[in-house]
């Protein structure tokens, strides 16, 4: 330094300190490959994770066609059980036979929910089956496609559950068709105007509806003992006490009639979801629910949370197809490097 | 170079050679202050040192104008704050130094002061009266406000008024002969 400033000099010496220690450093622990090593790391992890949504995503396509595809098959036997009345009972399964054959099954009031006897082998599922479809119709006709949506449900025995409408533009109507009749009544209500989309969808509610039955079936027999000790009760006090154990045991038995009876009716009949909208209003602007829809804030939240557990659900899925063939592939490369290495050892 | 330092420490030495001596100068000029420019100096470099590796030559900016980007930055903060930050200092290990007697006249005479002492005495005559006092009590005392409005006998508001019209009056004149004071000091 040729200023003569003191200073500088003692700051160069001093900076030629650090730079020295620093060097000195990096010599012992040579950052560049340490970084390499890190950046590969994620590298790696940021790759996998790619995989992995891939894999999940093709996982889920599958099996969303695969159920699609199973799920289809459970209708047509579901149709055909609910077209004869009331659920068929019999012995689908072993488990479900001895289930359904539980003590006690007598009882006149109680007969009704009783499926009738005498169809062995007769297919006891029992789906639930809705649907949504969205139409655009010609400009002017909304009013006209939405009454003659009504007008399928009463031609298929069915009824209208609910109506809203937008400005005499848009709206959603949603009826209730006897199962038998759901995929007649959703081709007519199809051929109103042009698909958007539509989507069928089954929920399976079988178990539910053996388990309330084989319930069922145990209190009917509880009560039926209950009534027989009543009957033989000798002190006031007895029959108090075993009157309120009756009162108990028939407030569970109308409880769970109530829910076969529900379950009876989700099954004969369908919902089907009628979305329509005339063609010059954009599809956007109507809800399922008929409602206008206006973008906001927390419309945005909403969606943002579910893509994000989405993405993150997909990630998962793919990890469980990729960790197995990652344990293999970490397996078979470690059996590798021993065997060079004691090649090398060896030679 | 500064790219080159990343790799190895002891080129940062080197850029240190080549510029401290502009960079001394360039605190100087700018704060009238031997030990401020030198402290100012050294926290640049610290800070050039430490944060090295994020340099890359992108968009143009070599790396003298990114060594300056950070005087510059430095300079901002003591002008702000009054003192100068020593964080990038220790943070490398860099020790503290003090500034040696006689580097005070040597600073002066890297400067060159002498036409700046003219400008000065030329343009703080061109003052008004109560400006050229508000300008002393403040910037060559460093009394806050309070106290100069106190010794000035006026509002705080006046006060600040009187320095701030000195300083850009200071300012034009300086700027008219090509010697640039900053006009950040208040």
């Amino acid at each position: 330094m040729e200023s003569g400033v003191k200073f500088l000099d003692m700051l160069e010496k001093d900076l030629r300190g650090v730079a020295e220690r620093e060097a000195e450093r990096a010599r012992k622990q040579p950052p560049t490959r340490r970084s390499v090593r890190w950046k590969g790391w994620l590298g790696a992890v940021a790759a996998m994770l790619v995989i992995a949504f891939t894999i999940g995503a093709l996982a889920q396509w599958v099996g969303g066609t695969t159920s699609a595809s199973s799920a289809g098959g459970s209708f047509s036997t579901v149709g055909s059980a609910v077209e004869g009345g009331a659920a068929v009972p019999g012995p689908l399964t072993k488990a479900n036979h001895a289930r359904a054959a539980a003590p006690g099954s007598q009882g006149t009031a109680d007969q009704g929910l009783q499926p009738s006897t005498g169809e062995a082998g007769a297919d006891l599922t029992k789906i639930v089956r809705d649907g949504t479809i969205a139409l655009s119709v010609p400009d002017g006709s909304f009013q006209d496609k939405l009454a003659r949506v009504g007008a399928i449900a009463r031609a298929n025995g069915g009824f209208v559950l609910s109506s809203q409408t937008q400005a005499s533009t848009a709206g959603t109507m949603t009826i209730r068709v006897p199962a038998s009749r759901f995929d007649q009544a959703f081709g007519q209500v199809g051929q109103l105007g042009t698909v958007e989309s539509s989507t069928v969808t089954g929920k399976d509610v079988t178990n539910q509806y053996l388990d309330y039955k084989a319930h069922l079936q145990n209190l009917i027999a509880r009560r039926t003992v209950l009534r027989s000790l009543l009957a033989r009760t000798t002190t006031v006090g007895e029959s108090l006490a075993i009157y309120n154990d009756v009162a108990d045991v028939q407030e569970q038995i109308d409880q769970i009639q109530g829910e076969l009876r529900y379950l009876n009716n989700q099954v004969s009949e369908s919902t089907l979801t009628v979305d329509l909208h005339e063609e010059s209003v954009p599809a956007g602007e109507t809800e399922t629910n008929g409602s206008v829809h206006n973008p906001s804030l927390s419309h945005a939240l909403d969606r943002a949370i579910q893509g994000f557990f989405g993405i993150l659900a997909t990630i998962i899925v793919g990890l469980g197809y990729l960790l197995p063939l990652a344990v293999i592939a970490g397996v078979i490369y470690g059996v590798v490097r021993l065997a060079r290495r004691r090649g090398r050892a060896a030679s | 170079m500064l790219l080159a330092s990343r790799e190895d420490p002891a080129a940062f030495v080197e850029l240190y050679r080549r510029h401290a001596e502009d960079l001394l100068r360039y605190f100087a000029r700018r704060t009238l202050d031997p030990e401020a420019a030198a402290e100012l100096t050294a926290e640049t470099f610290a800070e050039a040192f430490a944060s090295r590796t994020r340099y890359s030559y992108v968009n143009g900016v070599d790396g003298v104008a990114w060594l300056y980007g950070i005087a510059r930055h430095q300079l901002g903060r003591f002008f702000r704050r009054g003192r100068i930050d020593a964080d990038a200092r220790r943070k490398i290990g860099l020790p503290a130094r003090e500034l040696p007697p006689e580097d005070y006249e040597r600073i002066e005479e890297l400067v060159d002061f002498e036409p700046l002492r003219a400008a000065l005495a030329e343009a703080l005559g061109t003052l008004a009266e109560d400006q050229r006092e508000a300008l002393k009590l403040r910037v060559i005392d460093g009394l806050p406000y309070p106290d100069v409005a106190a010794r000035l006998q006026c509002a705080e508001t006046a006060a600040r008024q009187r320095v701030s019209r000195g300083l850009r009056r200071l300012a034009l004149v300086l700027q008219e002969r090509g010697l640039m004071l900053t006009a950040e000091v208040e």
